[in-house]
């Protein structure tokens, strides 16, 4: 009734929602692997899906109103876990030169070297990538199965 | 925000899928707005007012959240 000539139609918009399950399971595949091979050997296949459902879902491009809201959701997890990330290793970081700090005035002056606390796999930006992926997901699929929950499709 | 659009939909004897055909959005965003878990954009509360050819306060119930 509205139509325009570069309108998306009912099934370009009903693509966007079932390109987030595949692209969500390719998430988690790439995770998974990751995590027993390491970042070298991702196969390109899961990492292509899930970049270009992550890159649909971050411009929305041809969208519905729906699909941005449950977008903005996976797109704000996604930022609050990246700020609870820089927190923890900002505390973290506070602690360690406090840490130093005290050895140097209690050695007497002498320079000691301290190790870091925060494990490599958490300093990794590749994984710190594919978490922070993650989570945009998780936001968009709570929000889809909370919004789901006792509706009826007709 | 409550609104009356099933109903209206109801009255033509459309689908959610037919609905969602005429403005011109996916039949998961119709179901949302149906069931009240999604409040529409402007654009879009016209364009469903304009549709159903009614004022948009005649379909949407701001007093209840």
């Amino acid at each position: 009734m509205f139509s325009s000539q570069h309108a998306p139609t009912q099934t370009d918009l009903s693509r966007y929602y079932w390109l987030m399950w595949l692209g969500f399971a390719a998430h988690i595949a790439a995770l998974l692997w990751y995590f027993a091979h390491g970042p070298q050997r991702l196969p390109p296949l899961f990492l292509a899906l899930s970049i270009g459902v992550l890159l649909n879902g971050a411009m929305q491009l041809k969208a519905d109103d729906y699909y941005r809201q449950l977008c903005s959701m996976g797109l704000r997890t996604c930022v609050g876990s990246i700020a609870v990330y820089l927190l923890c290793f900002t505390a973290v970081g506070i602690y360690e030169l406090g840490y130093s700090a005290g050895s140097y005035i209690g050695s007497g002056g002498n320079p000691t070297s301290i190790e870091t606390t925060i494990p490599t796999a958490l300093r990794d930006a590749y994984l710190i990538a594919l978490l922070a992926g993650f989570a945009f997901y998780l936001g968009y699929f709570a929000s889809l199965l909370r919004d789901r929950m006792g509706t009826n499709v007709e | 925000m409550k609104n009356r659009l099933r109903v209206l939909r109801a009255e033509r004897e459309w689908s959610q899928a037919e609905l969602a055909g005429h403005l011109e959005v996916s039949r998961q965003a119709v179901n949302a707005i149906e069931t009240g878990k999604h409040d529409p954009s402007l654009p879009l509360a016209f364009r469903i007012a304009r549709l159903f050819d009614m004022p948009i306060e005649d379909i949407f119930d701001d007093s209840v959240p």
